[in-house]
């Protein structure tokens, strides 16, 4: 998982990028998979001269189905992959942090972890009609640590995240409040 | 012939049956190590996730499908 939960710490939301973001993503391979048959079908049977030569735009259909085959399954494996590297980019919400694991490409992971109390400031950002429409967009996360500034680009309802995230800082400030009022009060 | 395929074969010293085995065989391996890279991040890092497991299944489903289509078109050709 690449951390592990505290004692008396409980996950309140986890959350991955948009679906529209994967959808591009894969539509465009889709696309770049599907040209090579696109263009045979409106080559096929065409004659082109070059030179002295005569060139006829055909392929026999086991040849076809043979390179067809293995031009989609290349293609096929790249969309995996690049499903994969999207549900492995998570945030989780904790009630004590925000645990941010991001996979950058093959063997590479990364994990970073901020304490719900180091936060400072949660500014929510949307760009365009599509991401107003469909309720994603970026938040930024100012901290008081060694990195200042984490960004969860493309959630989904970040007002929501947001509000969540300032909520269960409020409740970890108030279980610290009446942890020190009671010590306090034992001494 | 075409001329393309005919200057490959004449450089390559080859047949035609050999490159097409040879390049079934090369995708085979790219397939298996690619394969093995995304089944150790999956395991490693899906936590048993039903929509990992769905994806393994889908991903070697249609890859042998693919494959099975490859190699009967190949056996058709260069048998």
């Amino acid at each position: 998982m690449g951390y592990q939960l505290e004692s008396n710490e409980s996950k309140l939301l986890e959350r991955r990028k948009h679906w529209f973001i994967i959808v591009v993503d894969l539509i465009g391979v889709g696309i770049l998979a599907l040209i090579p048959f696109i263009l045979y079908g409106m080559l096929i049977g065409k004659t082109f001269t070059i030179g002295a030569q005569t060139i006829v735009i055909y392929l026999p259909t086991a040849l076809f189905i043979f390179l067809g085959s293995a031009w989609l399954l290349i293609f096929w494996m790249r969309a995996v992959g690049v499903w994969t590297d999207y549900y492995l980019d998570v945030w989780t919400i904790t009630n004590k942090r925000i645990i941010d694991q991001e996979q950058k490409g093959f063997f590479h992971r990364e994990t970073s972890i901020f304490r719900l109390d180091r936060i400072q400031d949660v500014t929510v950002e949307t760009h365009g009609i599509i991401q107003t429409l469909l309720h994603f967009g970026d938040i930024h996360v100012q901290t008081a640590g060694e990195r200042r500034k984490f960004i969860m680009h493309g959630i989904a309802n970040p007002r929501d995240v947001r509000a969540m995230i300032l909520r269960a800082q409020d409740a970890m400030s108030d279980r610290y409040a009446s942890n020190t009022e009671q010590n306090q009060t034992g001494l | 012939m075409n001329p393309i395929p005919q200057y490959l074969l004449t450089a390559f010293d080859a047949s035609y049956a050999n490159v097409l085995w040879g390049s079934a065989l090369f995708l085979v391996a790219v397939f298996i190590i690619y394969s093995l890279f995304l089944l150790y991040h999956w395991l490693r890092y899906g936590e048993k996730r039903p929509a990992i497991r769905f994806c393994m299944f889908l991903y070697f489903g249609v890859s042998f499908m693919l494959f099975g289509s490859l190699f009967i078109a190949l056996s058709n050709i260069a048998f």
